[in-house]
Protein backbone atom coordinates (compact mmCIF):
# COMPACT_ATOMS: atom_id res chain seq x y z
CA UNK A 1 0.00 0.00 0.00
CA UNK A 2 2.97 2.72 0.82
CA UNK A 3 4.51 1.84 -2.28
CA UNK A 4 0.95 2.77 -4.26
CA UNK A 5 0.55 5.86 -2.11
CA UNK A 6 3.62 6.84 -2.97
CA UNK A 7 3.65 6.53 -6.64
CA UNK A 8 0.28 8.35 -6.70
CA UNK A 9 1.58 11.20 -4.26
CA UNK A 10 4.29 11.56 -6.55
CA UNK A 11 2.72 11.36 -9.35
CA UNK A 12 -0.08 14.01 -8.34
CA UNK A 13 2.92 16.76 -7.22
CA UNK A 14 4.47 16.13 -10.59
CA UNK A 15 1.44 16.82 -12.83
CA UNK A 16 0.30 19.40 -9.77
CA UNK A 17 3.33 22.02 -10.91
CA UNK A 18 2.95 20.96 -14.69
CA UNK A 19 -0.90 22.39 -14.27
CA UNK A 20 -0.18 25.25 -12.48
CA UNK A 21 2.85 26.03 -14.29
CA UNK A 22 0.27 25.87 -17.47
CA UNK A 23 -2.75 27.90 -16.05
CA UNK A 24 -0.82 30.50 -13.65
CA UNK A 25 0.03 34.04 -15.44
CA UNK A 26 4.58 33.38 -16.09
CA UNK A 27 3.86 37.27 -14.14
CA UNK A 28 1.58 38.88 -11.50
CA UNK A 29 -1.25 39.58 -13.51
CA UNK A 30 -2.09 42.87 -11.11
CA UNK A 31 1.54 44.28 -11.20
CA UNK A 32 1.99 43.61 -15.04
CA UNK A 33 2.40 46.28 -17.46
CA UNK A 34 1.57 45.94 -21.18
CA UNK A 35 3.25 48.78 -23.49
CA UNK A 36 5.62 49.13 -26.69
CA UNK A 37 9.50 49.74 -25.83
CA UNK A 38 10.58 53.14 -26.20
CA UNK A 39 14.27 52.33 -24.37
CA UNK A 40 16.39 50.17 -22.34
CA UNK A 41 18.99 51.02 -20.08
CA UNK A 42 20.79 48.68 -17.48
CA UNK A 43 18.53 49.60 -14.74
CA UNK A 44 15.08 50.11 -16.29
CA UNK A 45 13.06 49.82 -19.51
CA UNK A 46 10.84 52.58 -20.42
CA UNK A 47 7.37 51.58 -22.27
CA UNK A 48 5.12 53.25 -23.95
CA UNK A 49 1.48 52.46 -22.07
CA UNK A 50 -1.79 53.96 -23.45
CA UNK A 51 0.04 56.97 -24.85
CA UNK A 52 2.53 57.56 -21.89
CA UNK A 53 5.51 56.93 -20.55
CA UNK A 54 6.18 54.46 -17.84
CA UNK A 55 9.62 53.35 -16.19
CA UNK A 56 10.09 50.00 -15.26
CA UNK A 57 12.88 49.44 -12.89
CA UNK A 58 15.03 46.12 -14.22
CA UNK A 59 14.97 43.67 -10.98
CA UNK A 60 16.31 40.46 -10.57
CA UNK A 61 12.41 38.97 -10.30
CA UNK A 62 11.50 40.97 -13.21
CA UNK A 63 10.08 38.47 -16.31
CA UNK A 64 9.29 40.22 -19.66
CA UNK A 65 7.91 39.09 -22.39
CA UNK A 66 8.22 39.57 -25.76
CA UNK A 67 4.97 39.20 -28.57
CA UNK A 68 5.33 38.00 -32.07
CA UNK A 69 3.35 37.98 -34.83
CA UNK A 70 2.68 33.95 -34.33
CA UNK A 71 2.82 31.86 -31.82
CA UNK A 72 2.97 32.30 -27.79
CA UNK A 73 5.29 35.68 -26.76
CA UNK A 74 9.17 34.73 -25.73
CA UNK A 75 10.70 34.96 -22.62
CA UNK A 76 13.53 37.66 -23.55
CA UNK A 77 16.25 39.44 -21.24
CA UNK A 78 15.76 43.17 -21.15
CA UNK A 79 18.94 43.78 -22.90
CA UNK A 80 17.67 42.02 -25.87
CA UNK A 81 14.65 44.59 -26.52
CA UNK A 82 14.30 47.00 -29.16
CA UNK A 83 12.36 50.19 -29.24
CA UNK A 84 9.11 49.19 -31.06
CA UNK A 85 9.00 45.72 -29.51
CA UNK A 86 5.21 45.04 -27.83
CA UNK A 87 5.80 43.69 -24.66
CA UNK A 88 4.56 42.87 -21.14
CA UNK A 89 6.88 43.13 -17.92
CA UNK A 90 5.91 42.10 -14.23
CA UNK A 91 7.08 40.40 -11.12
CA UNK A 92 7.47 36.33 -11.72
CA UNK A 93 5.12 33.89 -10.52
CA UNK A 94 8.40 31.79 -10.23
CA UNK A 95 7.04 28.86 -11.48
CA UNK A 96 7.80 29.28 -15.01
CA UNK A 97 11.56 29.67 -13.74
CA UNK A 98 11.41 26.25 -12.76
CA UNK A 99 10.56 24.97 -15.66
CA UNK A 100 13.87 24.07 -17.27
CA UNK A 101 15.66 22.28 -14.26
CA UNK A 102 12.33 20.40 -13.71
CA UNK A 103 12.35 19.18 -17.10
CA UNK A 104 16.39 18.97 -16.81
CA UNK A 105 15.46 16.45 -13.71
CA UNK A 106 12.80 14.55 -15.63
CA UNK A 107 15.20 13.89 -18.37
CA UNK A 108 17.66 12.90 -15.66
CA UNK A 109 15.71 10.63 -14.68
CA UNK A 110 14.90 9.09 -18.37
CA UNK A 111 18.60 8.93 -18.90
CA UNK A 112 18.82 6.78 -16.24
CA UNK A 113 16.58 4.30 -17.75
CA UNK A 114 18.81 3.83 -20.62
CA UNK A 115 21.00 1.57 -18.44
CA UNK A 116 17.73 -0.33 -17.92
CA UNK A 117 17.53 -0.86 -21.46
CA UNK A 118 20.71 -2.21 -21.82
CA UNK A 119 20.13 -4.30 -18.90
CA UNK A 120 16.92 -5.62 -20.90
CA UNK A 121 19.43 -6.12 -24.14
CA UNK A 122 22.11 -8.11 -22.19
CA UNK A 123 19.69 -9.99 -20.21
CA UNK A 124 17.98 -11.12 -23.73
CA UNK A 125 21.15 -11.94 -25.68
CA UNK A 126 23.23 -13.30 -22.89
CA UNK A 127 19.71 -15.62 -21.87
CA UNK A 128 20.37 -16.25 -25.84
CA UNK A 129 24.15 -17.48 -25.95
CA UNK A 130 23.94 -19.77 -22.56
CA UNK A 131 20.97 -21.66 -23.95
CA UNK A 132 22.25 -22.01 -27.27
CA UNK A 133 18.92 -20.59 -28.95
CA UNK A 134 18.75 -20.11 -32.79
CA UNK A 135 20.81 -18.15 -34.20
CA UNK A 136 22.53 -17.34 -30.92
CA UNK A 137 26.07 -16.05 -32.94
CA UNK A 138 23.64 -13.01 -33.72
CA UNK A 139 23.70 -12.32 -29.76
CA UNK A 140 27.73 -12.59 -29.91
CA UNK A 141 27.35 -10.35 -32.41
CA UNK A 142 25.34 -8.21 -30.12
CA UNK A 143 27.70 -7.58 -27.36
CA UNK A 144 30.45 -7.12 -29.78
CA UNK A 145 28.62 -4.37 -31.84
CA UNK A 146 27.81 -2.88 -28.25
CA UNK A 147 31.56 -2.98 -27.17
CA UNK A 148 32.87 -1.39 -30.57
CA UNK A 149 29.86 1.21 -30.78
CA UNK A 150 30.95 2.72 -26.64
CA UNK A 151 34.43 2.24 -28.04
CA UNK A 152 33.82 4.37 -31.98
CA UNK A 153 31.66 6.61 -29.47
CA UNK A 154 34.36 7.84 -28.02
CA UNK A 155 35.34 9.49 -30.98
CA UNK A 156 32.42 11.70 -31.15
CA UNK A 157 33.91 15.13 -31.76
CA UNK A 158 37.48 14.48 -32.05
CA UNK A 159 39.59 16.13 -34.35
CA UNK A 160 41.22 13.51 -35.96
CA UNK A 161 43.16 10.23 -34.57
CA UNK A 162 42.07 6.54 -35.15
CA UNK A 163 38.78 7.43 -32.77
CA UNK A 164 37.45 9.74 -35.33
CA UNK A 165 38.05 6.92 -37.90
CA UNK A 166 35.99 4.21 -36.08
CA UNK A 167 32.88 6.67 -35.17
CA UNK A 168 32.94 7.73 -38.94
CA UNK A 169 32.97 3.74 -40.17
CA UNK A 170 30.71 2.77 -37.03
CA UNK A 171 27.84 5.99 -37.12
CA UNK A 172 28.36 7.71 -40.85
CA UNK A 173 29.21 4.67 -43.07
CA UNK A 174 27.71 2.01 -41.20
CA UNK A 175 24.33 2.90 -39.06
CA UNK A 176 23.43 5.88 -41.57
CA UNK A 177 22.81 3.62 -44.74
CA UNK A 178 21.33 0.88 -43.03
CA UNK A 179 19.13 3.22 -41.51
CA UNK A 180 18.24 4.37 -44.79
CA UNK A 181 17.83 1.25 -46.15
CA UNK A 182 15.28 0.04 -43.62
CA UNK A 183 13.55 3.48 -44.76
CA UNK A 184 13.82 2.68 -48.10
CA UNK A 185 11.65 -0.67 -47.03
CA UNK A 186 8.62 1.31 -46.85
CA UNK A 187 8.11 2.05 -50.50
CA UNK A 188 7.83 -2.52 -51.03
CA UNK A 189 5.42 -2.33 -47.72
CA UNK A 190 3.20 0.77 -48.90
CA UNK A 191 2.74 -1.06 -52.37
CA UNK A 192 2.01 -3.93 -50.76
CA UNK A 193 -0.71 -2.59 -48.39
CA UNK A 194 -1.73 -0.76 -50.99
CA UNK A 195 -2.86 -4.06 -52.87
CA UNK A 196 -4.51 -5.02 -50.13
CA UNK A 197 -6.46 -1.78 -49.56
CA UNK A 198 -7.60 -1.25 -53.06
CA UNK A 199 -9.82 -4.68 -52.68
CA UNK A 200 -13.21 -3.41 -52.86
CA UNK A 201 -14.52 -6.09 -50.25
CA UNK A 202 -17.25 -3.88 -48.85
CA UNK A 203 -18.86 -0.45 -49.23
CA UNK A 204 -16.65 1.72 -47.24
CA UNK A 205 -13.58 0.05 -48.95
CA UNK A 206 -15.27 1.39 -52.46
CA UNK A 207 -15.82 4.58 -51.16
CA UNK A 208 -12.21 4.52 -50.06
CA UNK A 209 -10.82 3.64 -53.01
CA UNK A 210 -13.07 5.58 -55.37
CA UNK A 211 -11.23 8.79 -53.12
CA UNK A 212 -7.89 7.32 -53.49
CA UNK A 213 -8.06 6.95 -56.99
CA UNK A 214 -9.70 10.52 -57.25
CA UNK A 215 -6.85 11.97 -55.05
CA UNK A 216 -4.13 10.54 -56.74
CA UNK A 217 -5.12 10.98 -60.85
CA UNK A 218 -6.10 14.76 -59.00
CA UNK A 219 -2.73 15.26 -58.16
CA UNK A 220 -0.94 14.77 -61.84
CA UNK A 221 -1.49 16.32 -65.19
CA UNK A 222 -2.92 13.35 -66.73
CA UNK A 223 -5.98 14.43 -64.23
CA UNK A 224 -6.17 17.34 -65.64
CA UNK A 225 -6.09 16.17 -69.16
CA UNK A 226 -8.86 13.99 -68.65
CA UNK A 227 -11.42 16.32 -67.22
CA UNK A 228 -10.23 19.87 -68.93
CA UNK A 229 -13.48 19.77 -70.89
CA UNK A 230 -15.75 19.63 -68.12
CA UNK A 231 -17.38 22.11 -65.57
CA UNK A 232 -14.15 22.69 -63.23
CA UNK A 233 -16.05 21.45 -60.07
CA UNK A 234 -16.30 17.79 -62.06
CA UNK A 235 -12.25 18.35 -62.45
CA UNK A 236 -10.20 15.80 -60.92
CA UNK A 237 -7.91 18.22 -59.95
CA UNK A 238 -10.75 20.64 -57.58
CA UNK A 239 -12.27 16.80 -56.79
CA UNK A 240 -8.99 16.19 -55.24
CA UNK A 241 -8.47 19.45 -53.44
CA UNK A 242 -11.98 19.58 -52.18
CA UNK A 243 -11.57 15.73 -50.82
CA UNK A 244 -8.48 16.67 -49.38
CA UNK A 245 -8.88 19.85 -47.88
CA UNK A 246 -12.99 20.11 -46.95
CA UNK A 247 -13.76 16.51 -46.40
CA UNK A 248 -10.57 15.38 -44.87
CA UNK A 249 -10.71 18.57 -43.28
CA UNK A 250 -13.85 18.08 -41.38
CA UNK A 251 -12.96 14.17 -40.15
CA UNK A 252 -9.45 15.29 -39.08
CA UNK A 253 -10.97 17.89 -37.20
CA UNK A 254 -13.66 16.00 -35.44
CA UNK A 255 -11.54 13.16 -34.71
CA UNK A 256 -8.92 15.95 -32.96
CA UNK A 257 -11.98 17.72 -30.93
CA UNK A 258 -12.11 13.83 -29.25
CA UNK A 259 -8.82 13.13 -28.97
CA UNK A 260 -7.80 16.45 -27.23
CA UNK A 261 -10.80 15.79 -24.78
CA UNK A 262 -9.71 12.30 -24.16
CA UNK A 263 -6.49 13.41 -23.52
CA UNK A 264 -7.19 15.85 -20.82
CA UNK A 265 -9.24 12.58 -19.38
CA UNK A 266 -6.86 10.33 -19.66
CA UNK A 267 -4.07 12.97 -18.28
CA UNK A 268 -6.72 13.57 -15.57
CA UNK A 269 -7.10 9.56 -14.86
CA UNK A 270 -3.22 9.24 -14.55
CA UNK A 271 -2.65 12.60 -12.38
CA UNK A 272 -4.94 11.88 -10.11
CA UNK A 273 -4.18 7.83 -9.82
CA UNK A 274 -7.42 7.05 -10.79
CA UNK A 275 -6.62 4.82 -13.81
CA UNK A 276 -7.73 1.45 -12.58
CA UNK A 277 -7.61 -2.10 -14.15
CA UNK A 278 -4.25 -1.41 -15.66
CA UNK A 279 -2.14 0.48 -12.95
CA UNK A 280 -1.71 -0.22 -9.70
CA UNK A 281 -4.82 -1.59 -8.32
CA UNK A 282 -2.93 -4.15 -5.99
CA UNK A 283 0.33 -4.20 -4.37
CA UNK A 284 2.39 -6.87 -5.50
CA UNK B 1 6.33 29.30 -23.63
CA UNK B 2 2.74 28.28 -23.58
CA UNK B 3 0.26 29.31 -20.56
CA UNK B 4 -3.42 29.26 -20.60
CA UNK B 5 -5.60 32.20 -21.31
CA UNK B 6 -8.67 32.72 -19.36
CA UNK B 7 -10.78 31.41 -22.33
CA UNK B 8 -8.83 27.85 -21.52
CA UNK B 9 -8.35 27.84 -18.22
CA UNK B 10 -12.31 28.10 -17.77
CA UNK B 11 -12.54 25.01 -20.30
CA UNK B 12 -9.58 23.43 -18.73
CA UNK B 13 -11.39 23.61 -15.55
CA UNK B 14 -15.17 23.17 -16.45
CA UNK B 15 -14.17 19.86 -18.50
CA UNK B 16 -12.16 18.77 -15.51
CA UNK B 17 -14.92 19.06 -13.04
CA UNK B 18 -17.55 17.42 -16.15
CA UNK B 19 -14.94 13.99 -16.00
CA UNK B 20 -14.53 14.23 -12.21
CA UNK B 21 -18.13 14.34 -11.73
CA UNK B 22 -19.06 12.03 -13.69
CA UNK B 23 -16.57 9.65 -12.30
CA UNK B 24 -17.56 9.70 -8.88
CA UNK B 25 -21.08 9.45 -10.18
CA UNK B 26 -20.39 6.44 -11.97
CA UNK B 27 -18.40 4.84 -9.15
CA UNK B 28 -21.73 5.10 -7.12
CA UNK B 29 -24.26 4.19 -9.71
CA UNK B 30 -21.63 1.01 -11.04
CA UNK B 31 -23.35 1.56 -14.92
CA UNK B 32 -22.94 2.96 -17.77
CA UNK B 33 -23.44 2.19 -21.47
CA UNK B 34 -20.34 1.89 -24.06
CA UNK B 35 -20.76 1.46 -27.92
CA UNK B 36 -19.51 -1.66 -29.41
CA UNK B 37 -15.88 -0.88 -30.53
CA UNK B 38 -14.97 -3.89 -32.60
CA UNK B 39 -11.29 -3.52 -32.55
CA UNK B 40 -11.56 -4.19 -29.03
CA UNK B 41 -13.53 -6.77 -28.81
CA UNK B 42 -11.62 -8.97 -31.30
CA UNK B 43 -8.34 -8.27 -28.56
CA UNK B 44 -9.98 -11.60 -26.30
CA UNK B 45 -10.51 -13.16 -29.58
CA UNK B 46 -6.67 -12.79 -30.80
CA UNK B 47 -5.59 -13.75 -27.69
CA UNK B 48 -7.63 -16.77 -27.37
CA UNK B 49 -6.43 -17.84 -30.96
CA UNK B 50 -2.70 -17.59 -29.63
CA UNK B 51 -3.56 -19.52 -26.96
CA UNK B 52 -4.80 -22.32 -28.96
CA UNK B 53 -2.06 -22.27 -31.66
CA UNK B 54 -0.34 -22.54 -28.13
CA UNK B 55 2.60 -19.67 -29.79
CA UNK B 56 2.86 -15.88 -28.11
CA UNK B 57 1.73 -12.70 -29.14
CA UNK B 58 3.35 -9.68 -29.57
CA UNK B 59 2.45 -6.14 -27.77
CA UNK B 60 3.94 -3.35 -28.88
CA UNK B 61 3.41 0.01 -27.01
CA UNK B 62 4.27 2.33 -29.77
CA UNK B 63 7.26 4.75 -30.09
CA UNK B 64 6.17 7.95 -28.02
CA UNK B 65 7.74 8.63 -24.92
CA UNK B 66 6.49 7.13 -21.59
CA UNK B 67 4.50 10.56 -20.71
CA UNK B 68 2.69 10.82 -24.40
CA UNK B 69 -1.13 10.25 -23.84
CA UNK B 70 -0.47 7.59 -26.88
CA UNK B 71 1.55 5.98 -24.65
CA UNK B 72 -0.06 5.85 -21.12
CA UNK B 73 -3.73 4.56 -23.18
CA UNK B 74 -1.15 1.58 -24.72
CA UNK B 75 0.30 0.79 -21.26
CA UNK B 76 -3.64 0.44 -20.22
CA UNK B 77 -4.35 -1.96 -23.20
CA UNK B 78 -0.81 -4.13 -22.67
CA UNK B 79 -2.70 -4.72 -18.94
CA UNK B 80 -5.88 -5.95 -20.04
CA UNK B 81 -3.62 -8.35 -22.79
CA UNK B 82 -1.55 -9.48 -19.89
CA UNK B 83 -4.13 -10.54 -17.82
CA UNK B 84 -5.73 -12.15 -20.36
CA UNK B 85 -3.00 -14.17 -21.60
CA UNK B 86 -2.27 -14.41 -18.10
CA UNK B 87 -5.35 -16.41 -17.71
CA UNK B 88 -4.73 -18.28 -20.48
CA UNK B 89 -1.35 -19.63 -19.80
CA UNK B 90 -0.08 -17.84 -22.89
CA UNK B 91 3.01 -15.84 -23.33
CA UNK B 92 2.94 -11.97 -24.19
CA UNK B 93 6.41 -10.91 -25.41
CA UNK B 94 6.61 -6.78 -25.68
CA UNK B 95 9.21 -5.14 -27.68
CA UNK B 96 9.99 -1.25 -26.81
CA UNK B 97 12.36 1.34 -28.50
CA UNK B 98 12.03 3.52 -25.65
CA UNK B 99 13.96 2.57 -22.36
CA UNK B 100 11.39 4.10 -20.03
CA UNK B 101 9.22 1.81 -21.13
CA UNK B 102 10.70 -1.51 -20.32
CA UNK B 103 10.22 -0.59 -16.75
CA UNK B 104 6.67 -0.10 -16.91
CA UNK B 105 5.72 -2.53 -19.07
CA UNK B 106 7.73 -5.08 -16.75
CA UNK B 107 5.98 -3.70 -14.09
CA UNK B 108 2.13 -3.99 -15.51
CA UNK B 109 2.65 -7.52 -17.08
CA UNK B 110 4.45 -9.00 -13.77
CA UNK B 111 1.37 -7.56 -11.81
CA UNK B 112 -1.19 -9.24 -14.26
CA UNK B 113 0.62 -12.82 -13.94
CA UNK B 114 0.71 -12.33 -10.46
CA UNK B 115 -3.18 -11.45 -10.17
CA UNK B 116 -3.80 -14.25 -12.24
CA UNK B 117 -1.86 -16.56 -9.66
CA UNK B 118 0.64 -17.44 -12.71
CA UNK B 119 3.88 -15.75 -11.26
CA UNK B 120 6.19 -18.96 -12.76
CA UNK B 121 4.88 -17.94 -15.97
CA UNK B 122 5.70 -14.47 -15.92
CA UNK B 123 9.49 -14.03 -17.45
CA UNK B 124 11.47 -10.60 -17.45
CA UNK B 125 13.46 -11.53 -20.74
CA UNK B 126 9.46 -11.25 -22.11
CA UNK B 127 9.76 -7.15 -22.18
CA UNK B 128 12.60 -6.59 -24.66
CA UNK B 129 14.19 -3.25 -25.54
CA UNK B 130 15.17 -3.64 -29.05
CA UNK B 131 16.76 -1.28 -30.22
CA UNK B 132 16.59 3.24 -29.43
CA UNK B 133 15.52 3.89 -32.94
CA UNK B 134 12.07 3.32 -34.52
CA UNK B 135 13.10 1.73 -37.57
CA UNK B 136 15.76 -0.60 -35.71
CA UNK B 137 12.80 -1.55 -33.56
CA UNK B 138 10.55 -2.66 -36.58
CA UNK B 139 13.15 -4.52 -38.09
CA UNK B 140 14.06 -6.90 -34.62
CA UNK B 141 10.50 -6.87 -34.02
CA UNK B 142 9.58 -8.02 -37.30
CA UNK B 143 12.72 -10.81 -36.49
CA UNK B 144 10.70 -11.71 -33.26
CA UNK B 145 7.86 -12.87 -35.22
CA UNK B 146 10.02 -14.63 -37.64
CA UNK B 147 11.65 -16.35 -34.52
CA UNK B 148 8.75 -16.73 -31.96
CA UNK B 149 5.96 -18.18 -34.75
CA UNK B 150 3.82 -15.33 -33.26
CA UNK B 151 0.30 -15.79 -33.23
CA UNK B 152 -1.16 -12.17 -32.48
CA UNK B 153 0.19 -8.65 -32.75
CA UNK B 154 -0.88 -5.75 -30.94
CA UNK B 155 0.09 -2.67 -32.00
CA UNK B 156 -1.19 0.38 -29.80
CA UNK B 157 -0.05 3.91 -29.00
CA UNK B 158 1.61 6.93 -31.22
CA UNK B 159 3.23 5.71 -34.15
CA UNK B 160 5.26 7.56 -37.04
CA UNK B 161 5.80 5.68 -40.47
CA UNK B 162 7.73 2.56 -38.75
CA UNK B 163 4.15 1.52 -38.28
CA UNK B 164 4.11 -0.31 -41.78
CA UNK B 165 7.29 -1.90 -41.05
CA UNK B 166 6.29 -3.38 -37.97
CA UNK B 167 2.89 -4.13 -39.56
CA UNK B 168 3.62 -5.67 -43.03
CA UNK B 169 6.06 -8.37 -41.65
CA UNK B 170 3.10 -8.84 -39.54
CA UNK B 171 0.52 -9.43 -42.21
CA UNK B 172 3.10 -12.05 -44.03
CA UNK B 173 3.15 -14.50 -41.03
CA UNK B 174 -0.68 -14.63 -40.99
CA UNK B 175 -1.18 -13.32 -37.71
CA UNK B 176 -4.02 -11.83 -36.45
CA UNK B 177 -3.12 -7.83 -36.14
CA UNK B 178 -5.07 -5.23 -33.86
CA UNK B 179 -3.48 -1.85 -33.78
CA UNK B 180 -5.23 1.65 -32.51
CA UNK B 181 -3.12 4.95 -32.93
CA UNK B 182 -4.14 8.21 -31.86
CA UNK B 183 -1.63 9.41 -34.91
CA UNK B 184 -4.43 9.65 -37.70
CA UNK B 185 -1.78 9.69 -40.15
CA UNK B 186 -0.73 6.41 -39.47
CA UNK B 187 -4.53 4.72 -39.26
CA UNK B 188 -4.81 4.37 -43.14
CA UNK B 189 -1.40 2.01 -42.93
CA UNK B 190 -2.45 0.29 -40.23
CA UNK B 191 -6.03 -0.04 -41.69
CA UNK B 192 -4.41 -1.56 -44.96
CA UNK B 193 -2.49 -4.17 -42.88
CA UNK B 194 -3.69 -4.83 -39.72
CA UNK B 195 -6.99 -7.27 -39.32
CA UNK B 196 -8.41 -4.62 -36.84
CA UNK B 197 -7.65 -0.98 -36.10
CA UNK B 198 -8.83 1.56 -33.73
CA UNK B 199 -8.89 4.70 -33.89
CA UNK B 200 -8.17 8.04 -32.74
CA UNK B 201 -10.04 8.51 -29.44
CA UNK B 202 -10.88 4.86 -29.44
CA UNK B 203 -7.96 4.35 -28.02
CA UNK B 204 -8.22 6.39 -25.25
CA UNK B 205 -11.27 4.68 -24.02
CA UNK B 206 -9.65 1.31 -24.77
CA UNK B 207 -9.11 0.73 -20.93
CA UNK B 208 -12.61 1.77 -20.19
CA UNK B 209 -14.03 -0.49 -22.67
CA UNK B 210 -11.79 -3.39 -21.39
CA UNK B 211 -11.82 -3.44 -18.07
CA UNK B 212 -15.27 -1.55 -17.55
CA UNK B 213 -14.63 -0.36 -14.41
CA UNK B 214 -17.03 2.37 -13.33
CA UNK B 215 -14.32 4.59 -12.90
CA UNK B 216 -13.14 4.39 -16.66
CA UNK B 217 -16.52 4.20 -17.81
CA UNK B 218 -17.73 7.75 -16.09
CA UNK B 219 -14.64 9.32 -17.29
CA UNK B 220 -15.95 8.37 -20.78
CA UNK B 221 -19.16 9.96 -20.14
CA UNK B 222 -17.62 13.33 -18.75
CA UNK B 223 -16.20 13.41 -22.04
CA UNK B 224 -19.39 12.72 -24.06
CA UNK B 225 -20.45 15.57 -22.00
CA UNK B 226 -17.66 17.82 -22.79
CA UNK B 227 -17.39 17.10 -26.46
CA UNK B 228 -21.09 18.55 -26.56
CA UNK B 229 -19.96 21.83 -25.04
CA UNK B 230 -17.43 21.84 -28.10
CA UNK B 231 -20.27 21.16 -30.57
CA UNK B 232 -22.14 23.69 -29.22
CA UNK B 233 -19.11 26.43 -28.89
CA UNK B 234 -18.66 25.67 -32.96
CA UNK B 235 -22.32 25.49 -33.90
CA UNK B 236 -22.81 29.04 -32.38
CA UNK B 237 -19.79 30.32 -33.73
CA UNK B 238 -20.69 29.38 -36.62
CA UNK B 239 -23.86 30.63 -36.68
CA UNK B 240 -23.18 33.90 -35.25
CA UNK B 241 -20.38 34.41 -37.61
CA UNK B 242 -22.21 33.49 -40.43
CA UNK B 243 -25.18 36.31 -39.20
CA UNK B 244 -23.34 38.96 -37.11
CA UNK B 245 -19.85 39.05 -38.79
CA UNK B 246 -16.41 37.93 -37.33
CA UNK B 247 -15.94 40.36 -34.56
CA UNK B 248 -19.60 39.87 -32.99
CA UNK B 249 -19.48 39.34 -29.13
CA UNK B 250 -19.88 35.15 -28.80
CA UNK B 251 -16.50 35.39 -31.15
CA UNK B 252 -14.60 37.75 -29.09
CA UNK B 253 -15.98 35.98 -25.69
CA UNK B 254 -14.11 32.43 -26.90
CA UNK B 255 -11.18 34.81 -27.75
CA UNK B 256 -10.76 33.55 -31.39
CA UNK B 257 -9.43 36.33 -33.20
CA UNK B 258 -7.33 37.51 -30.02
Amino acid sequence: MTKRRFIALVTFLAGLYYFLEFVVPPTIPWRTVRGEVVSVSPQSITLLVNGQQQQIPVEPTLKVYRERPTGAPESVEPAQLRPGDRVSAGPTTYLSDWLTPVNNFFIVLGSMAWGMGLISLAMVHSGNIRRRRPEWYGSVVFFLAVGGGIVAGLGYGAEGGWLKEANDVVFNYLLRPMSSTVFSLLAFHMATASYRAFRVKSGEAALMMTSAFVVMLGQIPIGLWLTHGLPSFLQLPVMAQWVLYIANSAAVRGMWFGMMVGAIAVGLRFWLSLERGAFFDREL
Amino acid sequence: MEHANLQIFIAIVLFSFLILWKIFTARRSKGGFIRRIPGLNEIDEAIGRATEMGRPMIFHPGVGEVQNVGTLAALGVLGHVARKAAQMGSRVIVTTAIPVVVPVAEDIVKQAYTQAGRPELFNSEDIRFLAASGDQLALATANVMEQEKTAAHFFFGMYDYTSLLLTEPGQRTGAIQIAGTDQYFQVPFFIASCDYTVIGEELYAASAYLTREPTMLGSLIGQDYAKIIVLAVIVLGALSTTLLGSQNFFVQLIGVYR
